[in-house]
């Protein structure tokens, strides 16, 4: 195609264009570049002159430098790398890193990656490496640390890589010392036995070791950071050491008192002082020592320090030291005045022996270097005069102080001033001079023992009597002249007083030189000091012997009187004759000794007869029965007689003896009696009550002692026997007289239980109310146990028991009803015979003898109770005594009037009960009559209402009929003919006269029905009244004449009008055709005075008498030509009746009718 | 509430009905005569409900003539009822019955009855008798005016 011109010239310039603008930027960069150049070249020469800036630099610093680059090959090093490295710089460019710097781990000598590797990997700068060593060229180890960097041109590329090193081995070295010296001090701190802390300016505790902690007992945490005073018990202490230190003083062992952990009290020393810096309190520096063994050592140093003291006080001790070398004797105080020096002297011990007694100045001088010499105690008293005049006794104790060679330097010791002992002791020692002297010159033997019991001094006594010597009685000897028997005794109450102190008193015997044993009263006493310690027992030995068989004799009569005395309370207090008597003969025989012994005494018995009884003692009675009581013997007679009293050693020597036969002695078989004593009982009348005798088959057994007592007892015995025979009597009489009041009392019961019962009979109760009364004044005045009575039931032939009292009261029990012969009480109504027995137990008639003999039954009286001859009842009662004659005999008087009166009261009973009867029959009827009076009410009622209603609903309809029946004529009176008039008017008539005959049973029914009570009336106005209610009765209808006077009448005004009104109305009713019906009224009073008729005559067709009864029947019509339904003088005469009246009528056919009402008067009858 | 003219006859016997139209007829009454069989439609149509719900049907009778033998609810207690209601206590109430009985009349009066007579049994004497309570009781006597406090209508429904 062709291209235009246009175009052309188009194309053409804008190539020239091109072409031109081409070469302008052409230009444009040759300048530019120029420009560059020249920058470049400045550049260049810039960099050269940093570079050598650089160089010089690197090359002047302390520390090695080394670069690389990129590839990790050394470009540079300074003369110091140089130096550390060995390698000159031109030897290692070019070569790698590692060639020259040869670095290993110090201590495990393992290479170590050199920084530049890393830098180059990772471009960051990288920290100095901790144990480095480098090992040069050489071999020339040293430590150090590096760092390496990379290098950035200002494009930020990494263009190679720096190291710096440096030698540290020095500053290791130090570091490793330092840290060892750290160490070692630490562990000082740490380890120190003693405790150390450090507190800070605030009191807080920085650092505490562990003796610290330990010392108390916290752990770290407990007590580093706390403030230390909460550590201190005592707050003002560790804040003055708080105060003082932060004042800038040291402390040096400040006491304190610390809080260890389980909350005990440690005493320390605190011993501190503050590091300060630049002025500042760093902490403190303490030191704490724990001082609690040290102050337990002190207290109780002190206390002992104190002990003594307190003991050399109580003991009066002064205590005094001397000097060997200087001589000089140092006294306490107490010391001083002990020996009446003043205070604080000084003295020699030869000038202190100056106010020594003469005596005892050179053994004082002597025992003292005796004492020192073979180190042994100083122990001496001596005399000592005071500055007063006075005379001490002083005891002086000392100990030697010596050297370690053994040599002594001084002494030490205590005194004391004896002289109140040494006194008592010498007071002592006089008053046993003085005792002993008593001792011997007394007869009793006496001896002196120490206080723990051995005896030292036995008086001259005790030595003549046993006999011995003191080497043998020394101590304990004298037990040897003791009863072996009571020996352990005596030793015992011996030993018990040495341990009390307490005085000893015994007896004992004591073997005497002649070895007879002889009673001794033993009594030992303490001897006391001043203080109340015992320091002697002084002991007697009192011969007793004789006195204390003097005391047996005595102990013995006494209780022979005693004996007696019983004897005689025993006695006296028998009254029983037979006791007493035994028990004289027993007392008695025992008192004297005999082997047997008897009484024999009179009795008066009831009879009055005397007869001789025995008692026996010592033998039994069978020894003695056989032989029969004694005779008059010789032996016997004077006892019998009361002559005196026998006795004798051997009676079978006696003259006397054996004169009479047939024994001639003792009969044989006979106890042998050798021994005999005899004493009559006489009584204080002289009476010979009896006699006693001893008996003993030995001989001169009965002494005068015996005798007296046999004596004593014989009186008393009389005495007794007296008392007791006037008790009888008394006895017996008091028996009499309380059988004369019993009589007596009995007879005032009986008394009263007559009067009593009569009482009560007398009452007109029921029957079993009285009879219980009876009963009970029976149980109350006889003591009977239990009382009954029975009445007889004639028609079934029992006994009906009617009052039980006592034991038993009820009355339905097996003997509520008996039948005629049954039992005790049933035979004795049979047989109408009383039957008693004291002794019911025994009894063949009672019925239960277990229960009378269980409840102790002991009398029964039953009786009949009858009336004539006929039994109406029986009477019985228990008791358990026996009855009196009295006592039945009052029986008797009563039953009699319990009979008549039961039979009194049971016909009582009878009528009663008849009475009872009639009237409930009466009762009964009345309650017929009117249960069967309202039943008829209640028909009547019914019929009544029935015959009401009926009429009643009757009516309605008939009305109907009837109107309509008119109301048809009426309307329809066009429409009908005379037939139909007529027809009409027999319906109408025949409805009207239904109408009037159910109006008349209404009537009828309704004048039966009123029971109203009757109240006067006034008849005449009344009949006025009729007469002008209805114009029937009226002109000219009727006439009617209503003459004289009409007296008051009952009735009910309803009814009467009723009855007028039909009487009336008949009256004018049946009236003969061709005039008007004339009627008279009048009233007539009748003869009986209480009565009224009214009479009404009219001039009507007259009534045939035979009809005169029918007439007042109901629906009797007499005549069919008149009107009426045949009810009107029905309910004429039902309305008579109904008040009380009557009707009548007198008539004869033709002459008219009187009809009267007869009424009653209403005023009072006139009689 | 206007009283009309109607008087409310409560009678059992349609024949007695009957006879008293007849007279009211004959006597001139203008008065409607509503007859009611028995007590219990006396109540309802003087309580206005039942059949006799229409007020304007059934107006307010100014006289009740009651029987008292009616069968279910007698005329005495219609009677006592109707002495009860604020409405009709003072509507002039005559029992005409057959009963002569004192008791009867006796407890009519007791119970608010105004008059009492005795069923005439012929036509012309309930003629005569209608004539009388046309006279006085219809035309003569006052009733009591409507519109008092008394007189509202006793309230519909239960």
């Amino acid at each position: 195609m062709e291209l235009d011109r246009e175009e052309e010239k188009l194309l053409r310039s804008v190539a020239l264009q091109n072409s031109r603008a081409v070469m302008v930027a052409r230009e444009r960069a040759e300048r530019e570049l120029i420009q560059a150049k020249e920058a470049l070249e400045r550049k260049a020469e810039e960099l050269a002159q940093q570079r050598e800036w650089f160089q010089v630099t690197l090359s002047s610093i302390g520390d090695a430098v080394i670069t690389t680059d990129t590839q990790g090959k050394v470009t540079f090093l300074n003369p110091i790398a140089e130096t550390m490295t060995g390698w000159k710089m031109t030897d290692a460019v070019g070569h790698p890193l590692e060639t020259v710097f040869k670095i290993v781990n110090e201590t495990s000598r393992q290479p170590v990656d050199n920084p530049i590797a890393k830098v180059l990997r990772e471009g960051n700068i990288v920290g100095l490496a901790n144990h480095t060593a480098l090992i040069a060229k050489d071999g020339r180890e040293t430590a150090i640390e590096d760092s390496a960097a990379p290098i950035r041109n200002s494009k930020g590329e990494i263009s190679g890589a720096v190291m710096v090193f440096h030698n540290v081995t020095e500053r290791r070295g130090a570091e490793v010392a330092l840290r060892r010296s750290e160490k070692l001090l630490s562990d000082f701190f740490e380890n120190a036995a003693v405790g150390l802390h450090w507190v800070g300016p605030d009191g807080i505790i920085l650092r505490a070791n562990r003796a610290e902690l330990e010392l108390l007992g916290y752990s770290e945490e407990e007590y580093v950071g706390h403030h230390i005073s909460e550590f201190h018990a005592d707050a003002p202490v560790i804040s003055d050491i708080l105060n003082k230190l932060t004042c800038g003083e040291t402390l040096h062992s400040c006491a304190a008192r610390l809080l260890t952990k389980d909350g005990s009290i440690k005493h320390v020393l605190i011993s501190s002082n503050v590091l300060w810096e630049n002025g500042k309190f760093i902490h403190t520096r303490c030191f704490t020592r724990d001082i609690s063994e040290q102050k337990r050592a002190e207290e109780t140093l002190r206390k002992e320090s104190e002990r003594l003291h307190l003991a050399m006080s109580a003991g009066r001790l002064g205590d005094w030291t001397w000097n060997a070398s200087t001589d000089i004797v140092t006294l306490s105080d107490r010391a001083a005045d002990i020996f009446g020096l003043p205070h604080g002297a000084t003295i020699t011990w030869t000038k202190m022996r100056e106010i020594l007694h003469e005596e005892d100045r050179e053994p004082a001088r002597l025992a003292l270097e005796k004492a020192l010499a073979d180190h042994s105690d100083y122990n001496i008293e001596y005399r000592v005069t005071h500055p007063s005049g006075a005379l001490c006794w002083i005891a002086s104790k000392g100990l030697g102080t010596y050297r370690d060679d053994g040599s002594g330097t001084g002494m030490i010791g205590v005194v004391q001033d004896i002289t109140d002992q040494k006194e008592s002791e010498e007071n002592m020692r006089r008053s046993e001079e003085r005792l002993r002297t008593l001792a011997n010159s007394i007869p009793q033997l006496a001896w002196m023992a120490e206080p723990d019991g051995h005896i030292f001094w036995y008086n001259d006594g005790w030595y003549n009597y046993t006999g011995t010597t003191l080497a043998e009685m020394e101590g304990w000897g004298w037990e040897k002249v003791h009863d072996p028997k009571m020996l352990p005794l005596v030793t015992e109450r011996w030993n018990e007083s040495l341990r009390t102190g307490q005085p000893f008193e015994m007896e004992f015997p004591l073997r005497g030189a002649d070895g007879v044993f002889r009673w001794f009263l033993t009594r030992v006493n303490p001897m006391r000091d001043s203080e109340g310690r015992v320091v002697r027992w002084f002991g007697t030995n009192t011969n007793v012997d004789e006195v204390r068989r003097t005391r047996e004799a005595l102990l013995e009569e006494t209780r022979v009187l005693e004996l007696l005395n019983d004897t005689g309370a025993a006695i006296a207090s028998k009254l029983d004759l037979q006791s007493l008597v035994q028990t004289v003969t027993d007392s008695a025989t025992q008192l004297t000794g005999a082997k047997f012994g008897a009484l024999f005494y009179n009795v008066i018995n009831e009879q009055g007869e005397s007869f001789l009884l025995y008692t026996l003692s010592g033998a039994p009675r069978e020894a003695f029965e056989k032989f029969g009581l004694p005779r008059n013997t010789p032996v016997f007679n004077p006892t019998f007689r009361g002559e005196g009293v026998m006795r004798s050693g051997d009676i079978t020597k006696d003259p006397r003896y054996g004169t009479m036969s047939p024994h001639h002695g003792m009969p044989k078989g006979h106890l042998p009696v050798r021994s005999y004593l005899a004493v009559p009982v006489i009584s204080r009348s002289g009476e010979v009550l009896g006699g006693l005798f001893f008996g003993h088959p030995e001989a001169d057994i009965f002494t005068e002692r015996s005798e007296r007592l046999a004596v004593g007892v014989a009186a008393q015995a009389a005495v007794a026997i007296d008392n007791a025979r006037l008790y009888d009597a008394a006895q017996k009489e008091i028996a009499e007289r309380k059988k004369a009041e019993e009589a007596l009392a009995q007879r005032v019961r009986l008394t009263a239980l007559r009067a009593e019962v009569s009482a009560d009979l007398a009452r007109s109760d029921d029957l079993r109310v009285v009879l219980k009364r009876c009963t009970d004044a029976l149980v109350k005045h006889v003591d009977a146990c239990f009382a009954r009575i029975w009445t007889v039931n004639a028609a079934e032939n029992f006994l009906e028991l009617q009052a039980s009292s006592g034991i038993y009261t009820h009355l339905d029990g097996p003997h509520g009803r008996v039948k005629m012969g049954q039992f005790k009480i049933g035979r004795i109504a049979e047989n109408r015979q009383p039957h008693l027995t004291n002794d019911v137990q025994n009894d063949p008639n009672i019925s239960d003898p277990d229960w009378a003999r269980r409840e102790g039954m002991v009398g029964f009286a039953g009786y009949p109770l009858m009336v004539e001859s006929r039994v109406v009842g029986v009477i019985a009662l228990f008791a358990r005594q026996p009855f009196t004659e009295e006592l039945l005999k009052e029986l008797l008087l009563m039953a009699d009037g319990l009979a008549q009166w039961i039979q009194r009261k049971q016909a009582e009973q009878a009528l009663h009960e008849a009475q009872e009867k009639l009237s409930r029959h009466a009762e009964d009827l009345e309650n017929q009559v009117t249960e069967r009076t309202s039943a008829l009410r209640e028909t009547i009622g019914e019929l009544e209402a029935f015959s009401y209603s009926i009429s009643h609903d009757m009516r309605a309809p008939l009305r109907a009929m009837q109107s309509f029946a008119l109301i048809l004529a009426e309307d329809y009176a066009l429409h009908l003919d005379a037939n139909g008039k007529e027809y009409i008017r027999r319906i109408t008539t025949a409805a009207e006269r239904m109408d009037r005959l159910i109006q008349d049973v209404l009537t009828y029914s309704r004048i039966a029905r009123t029971d109203l009570p009757l109240v006067p009336i006034d008849v005449e106005k009344l009949i006025k009244d009729i007469l002008i209610s209805y114009p029937a009765f009226q002109a000219p209808a009727a006439e009617i004449q209503v003459e004289g006077e009409f007296p008051r009448v009952l009735g009910l005004e309803a009814v009467l009008t009723q009855c007028i009104s039909n009487l009336l109305g008949n009256a004018v009713k049946f009236v003969p055709p061709g005039g008007p019906p004339r009627v008279r009224v009048w009233a007539e009073t009748m003869p009986n005075g209480a009565t009224v008729r009214i009479l009404f005559k009219d001039n009507g067709v007259g009534i045939e008498k035979d009809a005169h009864e029918r007439i007042f029947v109901m629906f009797q019509r007499l005549s069919k030509s008149y009107e009426g339904t045949g009810i009107g003088l029905a309910i004429v005469k039902k309305g008579a009746e109904r008040v009380s009246g009557t009707v009548g009528l007198e008539s004869e056919p033709g002459r008219g009718s009187t009809f009267w009402l007869e009424l009653k008067r209403a005023d009072a009858p006139r009689k | 509430m206007i009283v009309e003219k109607l008087v409310l006859y409560a009678e059992d016997d349609e024949n007695d009905v009957f006879f008293m139209e007849r007279a009211f007829q004959q006597a001139g009454i203008e008065h409607r005569l509503q007859a009611v069989a028995d007590g219990k439609s006396a109540i309802e149509y003087l309580s206005g409900t039942g059949a006799y719900q229409s007020r304007e049907k059934h107006p307010l009778p100014c006289l009740i003539l009651l029987d008292l033998s009616m069968p279910g609810i007698s005329g005495h207690e219609v009677l006592k009822w109707v002495r009860s209601q604020p409405a009709t206590c003072t509507v002039p109430v005559i029992v005409l019955t057959s009963s002569n009985q004192e008791s009867d009349i006796h407890r009519a009066y007791i119970l608010g009855a105004n008059g009492y007579l005795i069923k005439p049994g012929k036509p012309e004497e309930l003629l005569t008798m209608v004539k009388g309570i046309k006279d006085y009781w219809l035309t003569q006597n006052r009733l009591s005016s409507p519109g008092g406090p008394l007189a509202e209508m006793p309230p519909r429904g239960p």
